[in-house]
C-alpha cells in the first residue's frame, strides 16, 4: 500500500533525524500529545515552530547588520528560540542557541554573526526534513482516510 | 497511565483551570496541548498585559498561572509579583533559562515553581499540587494565629505567645517538609509525604485544635476564621497608622480596633502578613531584604496620622490615605472599562484586586474620569519607583498623565493582596461601616465602587507596578513565597534542573492526572478515606452536606468536580468534607480559602459534593463547619 510505504519513508525519516539529534525526546513527547482528540497536532507545532524561527532568524539578521548592535535584544531574540525549539525537540538548533547566546553576552559581533550562520544552517536544514515529514504524514493521513 | 482507570471517573485534578502566558507562541501550543492532555483546562496567552488583565477580570477563573519569564511586553517576575499579590494564585515560572540566580529570583518573587523548558508532561501533571498547597498552608496560616515565619516580624514574634510561635515555626518546618516531600521526585510515594507532613502538622497544630483526630489540618483549629473584611482591614490599618508602624504591637493594635471577638493573634497574624507583605513590596522594588524601606522614599508629609515608620506605604495606607477599599474600588474603577463593574469578588480578607476590564491597552483601563479623583497621598508607584513620594497634586497628576499613557499593566500597580491584607486603596470615604459583614462584603465593595469615583488607582497603577496597592501584599504570596519558599521549604522550590518539579511519575502528582491508579496512589493519601488527607485545609467545606463527600472520598474518586469545586471554592471541598465528620463539632474550620475569595462555583461539582451553591450560606459565621464560598466571612470569629 502506498500508505504503508509512506509510514515507513516517514519512519526512517524521523529515526534519522533522532540519530542524527536533529531531534530529540522532547519530540516524542509531542507524538504523544499527538492522538485522537489532538489531531495534527505535531503538524500544527511544527509548522508555528518553523514560522516562528524564520522570523527570529530575521531579525536577528536584521539586528546583527547594523552598525551598533544591540546585543541584548540580540539574545533575547536567541534565548526566545532556544524556547521554542527546545520544546519542539530542535536539539541541534536549541544547542547552537545557546553558544549563541554565549557570544552575545561577550558582545562578540563576529561571533554572533557567525554563530548566526550556523544557526540558520541548522535551522534550513531542520526546516527542510520538517516539510518532508509533514508531507508525508498529510499523504498519509490523505490515504488514511479514503480507506 | 491507566486510561481506562482514568476514563471512569473525572479524577481530581483534572479540570484544573491553568492559564499559560508565554510570548513564544510554539511553546504555547505545546503546553496548550500538554495540559490538555492532563485533563486541565488551559487558557493560553501571548501577552503579559493580556493575561493580567484576564485574570483582573475574573480572578476566579483559574488556579493556576504558568508564565514565562522573558516576556516583551512585562517581565515575568513582574506578572508574577503581581499576580500574586492580587489575586493570590499559584504561579508558575517558565524559562529556557536555567541559570540559578534566575530560578532564585523566581523563587524570591514568590513562584511556587519554576519549570525550565523544554517542559515535560510529567512535570505538568504535577501542578496541580500547587494549587493544593498553596491553599491549604495559607488557610494553615491564616489559622495558626501569626506565629513567625523566617522573616517574621520581631515585634509580632515577640509578642506572640509561645505556642503561636511553635506553630508557625513547626508549621513552617511542615510546610518545607510537606512541599519537600510532595517534590521529592524520588520519594516512592507522594502520598507519604503527604501523609507524613499530614501528621507532622496534626501534631503542631494540636495545641490549636482540639482534638482533631483525622486531619492535620491546622484548618480544623477551633477558633473560627477571621475573615478580614475591608473594613475590618481599614481598622486595622488605621490602628496600625496610628500606632506607627513601628510600634504597632498586636496588643496595642487590638485594643485600638475595639472588635468584639477579635483575638490578639488574629491581629498578630494579620500584622505578620502586612508587614511581609510590605517587605515583599519594597523587596521586589527595591531588592531590599527586610522590612519594606522601599516605600520610604521621601517621605510624604501629607502623610497624617502615626510615625511614618519605614513605610510610608504602609502609614498611608495604615493612616487611611489609601483605605483598603479605595484600593479595591479604584481597581476596580481601573481596570473595568468605562464603568462596566467587574463583580467583586468575594473577598474576606482584603481585596481582591482589580477587576480587570477586557485586555486592553492599560491607559484604556483607566476610566479617564477617575483621573481626577486619585487623592491618593501615599506614593503611588509612580513609573519607576516607589520611592517617589509625590505631593498630593504631584500624584494627582501623575497619576492623570499616567493613565494616558500607561501603557504598563495596569494591574501591577494594583495589586490587592490578597484577601486579608488588602489595603484597599481607596478613597477614605468608601471605608465601608463596620457594621457590615463580611459575606457582604461583595455587595459593599460593589457598593464603594459604584459611589466611588475616584480612581485611586491610577495612581498605584502607574508604574509598574508598584505594588502600591495594598500594603497587605497577598500575604500569601508572600508569605508563601517565604514559607514554601522560604529556606524550610525550600527543598521543593529551588530545583535547578530542568524540572522543578519533580516529574516522577511516581509522583503523586500523577495522582491528579487521570490515572486511576496513580490517583489512588496518591488520592488516597490526599484524599482517600481519612479526611485528614484531604485536608486540603483549603476551607474545608465541613458541613453535614459534605459529608456526602466523604462518599466521594472514600472511593476515592474524587470526582474531580467536586474536587475542583472545593478547590475552588473553598480549597477543596473534599477536604471539607471529609472532615466533616471529625471536625465538625461545631468547630469552624478553616475554610481553605478564607478570604481567597476565590468561589467558584464548583462546575465541576458532582452531585455528591456540595458546591459552594449548596452549601449553607456561610455568611452566618459560626456554623460550625460551614464554609461560605462566597466569603469566608466572619466565621463566627469576629
Amino acid at each position: 500500500m502506498a500508505s504503508t510505504q509512506l509510514k515507513a519513508q516517514l519512519n526512517d525519516l524521523l529515526n534519522s533525524m533522532f540519530a542524527m539529534d536533529f531531534l530529540d525526546e522532547q519530540f516524542k513527547q509531542l507524538q504523544m500529545l499527538e492522538d485522537g482528540s489532538c489531531p495534527g497536532f505535531i503538524s500544527e507545532v511544527i509548522t508555528i515552530f518553523c514560522d516562528d524561527a524564520e522570523r527570529i532568524l530575521s531579525l536577528i539578521t536584521e539586528l546583527l547588520s547594523k552598525p551598533v548592535v544591540d546585543f541584548e535584544k540580540v539574545d533575547a531574540y536567541v534565548h526566545q528560540l532556544k524556547g521554542s525549539s527546545s520544546s519542539v525537540g530542535a536539539k541541534r538548533v536549541a544547542l547552537v542557541c545557546i553558544k549563541f547566546r554565549n557570544v552575545c553576552q561577550e558582545s562578540d559581533k563576529e561571533g554572533c554573526i557567525a554563530t548566526l550562520h550556523e544557526i540558520r544552517r541548522e535551522f534550513d536544514e531542520l526546516n527542510k526534513k520538517f516539510r518532508i515529514m509533514l508531507q508525508l504524514e498529510q499523504q498519509i493521513q490523505a490515504l488514511d482516510s479514503k480507506r | 497511565m491507566d486510561r481506562a482507570d482514568a476514563d471512569e471517573e473525572v479524577q481530581f485534578p483534572a479540570g484544573l483551570r491553568v492559564l499559560v502566558v508565554d510570548d513564544d507562541v510554539t511553546c504555547l501550543r505545546v503546553l496548550q496541548a500538554m495540559l490538555r492532555k492532563c485533563r486541565y483546562e488551559v487558557t493560553t496567552c501571548s501577552q503579559a498585559t493580556a493575561a493580567l488583565a484576564l485574570l483582573r477580570e475574573s480572578r476566579d477563573s483559574f488556579h493556576l498561572v504558568i508564565s514565562d519569564v522573558h516576556m516583551p511586553d512585562m517581565d515575568g517576575f513582574k506578572l508574577l509579583e503581581l499576580v500574586g499579590l492580587e489575586m493570590d494564585l499559584p504561579v508558575i515560572m517558565m524559562s529556557a533559562d536555567a541559570r540559578t540566580n534566575i530560578v532564585m529570583k523566581g523563587i524570591k518573587h514568590g513562584a511556587c515553581d519554576y519549570l525550565i523548558k523544554p517542559v515535560r508532561m510529567e512535570e505538568l501533571k504535577n501542578i496541580w499540587q500547587h494549587v493544593v498547597r498553596k491553599k491549604w498552608t495559607d488557610n494553615n496560616r491564616d489559622v495558626e494565629h501569626s506565629g513567625s515565619f523566617e522573616e517574621g516580624d520581631r515585634t509580632i514574634h515577640n509578642n506572640n505567645t509561645n505556642i503561636n510561635n511553635n506553630n508557625s515555626n513547626k508549621r513552617v518546618a511542615e510546610d518545607a517538609e510537606y512541599a519537600s516531600s510532595a517534590n521529592d521526585g524520588g520519594a516512592p510515594d507522594g502520598s507519604g509525604g503527604w501523609k507524613s507532613s499530614q501528621k507532622k502538622k496534626r501534631c503542631t497544630v494540636k495545641e490549636e485544635e482540639e482534638g482533631e483526630t483525622e486531619s492535620a489540618d491546622p484548618n480544623s483549629s477551633k477558633k473560627p476564621r477571621v475573615v478580614w473584611s475591608v473594613e475590618l482591614h481599614q481598622q486595622f490599618v488605621n490602628a496600625v497608622n496610628q500606632l506607627g508602624i513601628e510600634k504597632a504591637v498586636p496588643k496595642r493594635i487590638l485594643e485600638l480596633m475595639n472588635v468584639p471577638g477579635l483575638t490578639r493573634e488574629n491581629v498578630a497574624s494579620h500584622l505578620q502578613k502586612f508587614r511581609l507583605y510590605l517587605k515583599r513590596l519594597s523587596g521586589v522594588t527595591q531588592h531590599h531584604p527586610g522590612l519594606p524601606n522601599p516605600f520610604c522614599g521621601p517621605v510624604s508629609t501629607n502623610i497624617k496620622g502615626g510615625p511614618l515608620g519605614r513605610l510610608d506605604f504602609e502609614t498611608l495606607v495604615a493612616s487611611g490615605h489609601i483605605p483598603p477599599q479605595a484600593l479595591a474600588a479604584f481597581e476596580e474603577e481601573l481596570f473595568t472599562q468605562n464603568g462596566s463593574k467587574q463583580p467583586v469578588r468575594e473577598i474576606a480578607f482584603g481585596q481582591p484586586l482589580l477587576t480587570c476590564g477586557p485586555p486592553t491597552t492599560l491607559t484604556r483601563q483607566f476610566p479617564q474620569s477617575n483621573s481626577s479623583n486619585i487623592t491618593i497621598n501615599p506614593s503611588l508607584d509612580m513609573p519607576s519607583s516607589f520611592s517617589n513620594w509625590p505631593s498630593n497634586n504631584d500624584l494627582a497628576q501623575i497619576i492623570h498623565h499616567q493613565q494616558q499613557q500607561q501603557q504598563q499593566v495596569v494591574g501591577s500597580g494594583v495589586s490587592v493582596p490578597q484577601p486579608s491584607a488588602s489595603l484597599n486603596v481607596q478613597p477614605s470615604c468608601l471605608v465601608i461601616p463596620s457594621s457590615q459583614q463580611m459575606n457582604t462584603y461583595q455587595s459593599s465593595e460593589n457598593t464603594i465602587l459604584a459611589s466611588q469615583s475616584q480612581s485611586q488607582g491610577s495612581g498605584f497603577q502607574t508604574g509598574r507596578g508598584s505594588l502600591v496597592q495594598s500594603p497587605m501584599m497577598l500575604p500569601s504570596q508572600s508569605l508563601s513565597s517565604l514559607q514554601r519558599v522560604g529556606p524550610s521549604s525550600q527543598s521543593y522550590q529551588v530545583k535547578q534542573g530542568p524540572s522543578v518539579i519533580t516529574s516522577q511519575p511516581s509522583i503523586s502528582g500523577n495522582s491528579g492526572y487521570t490515572n486511576a491508579g496513580s490517583v489512588v496512589d496518591y488520592n488516597n493519601s490526599l484524599i482517600s478515606t481519612q479526611p485528614k488527607n484531604l485536608r486540603f485545609g483549603v476551607g474545608q467545606i465541613v458541613d453535614e452536606e459534605l459529608n456526602s463527600m466523604t462518599a466521594v472520598s472514600n472511593n476515592n474518586s474524587f470526582s474531580m468536580p467536586g474536587m475542583m469545586s472545593g478547590m475552588v471554592n473553598s480549597g477543596f471541598g473534599f477536604n471539607g468534607a471529609r472532615m466533616s465528620d471529625n471536625n465538625r463539632q461545631g468547630r469552624r474550620n478553616n475554610l481553605g480559602f478564607v478570604g481567597k475569595g476565590t468561589c467558584l462555583p464548583s462546575r465541576f461539582a458532582v452531585d455528591e459534593i456540595e458546591s459552594p451553591t449548596n452549601l449553607p450560606n456561610f455568611s452566618q459565621i459560626g456554623a460550625g463547619d460551614l464554609v461560605n464560598p462566597e466569603n469566608f466571612g466572619l466565621d463566627g470569629q469576629i
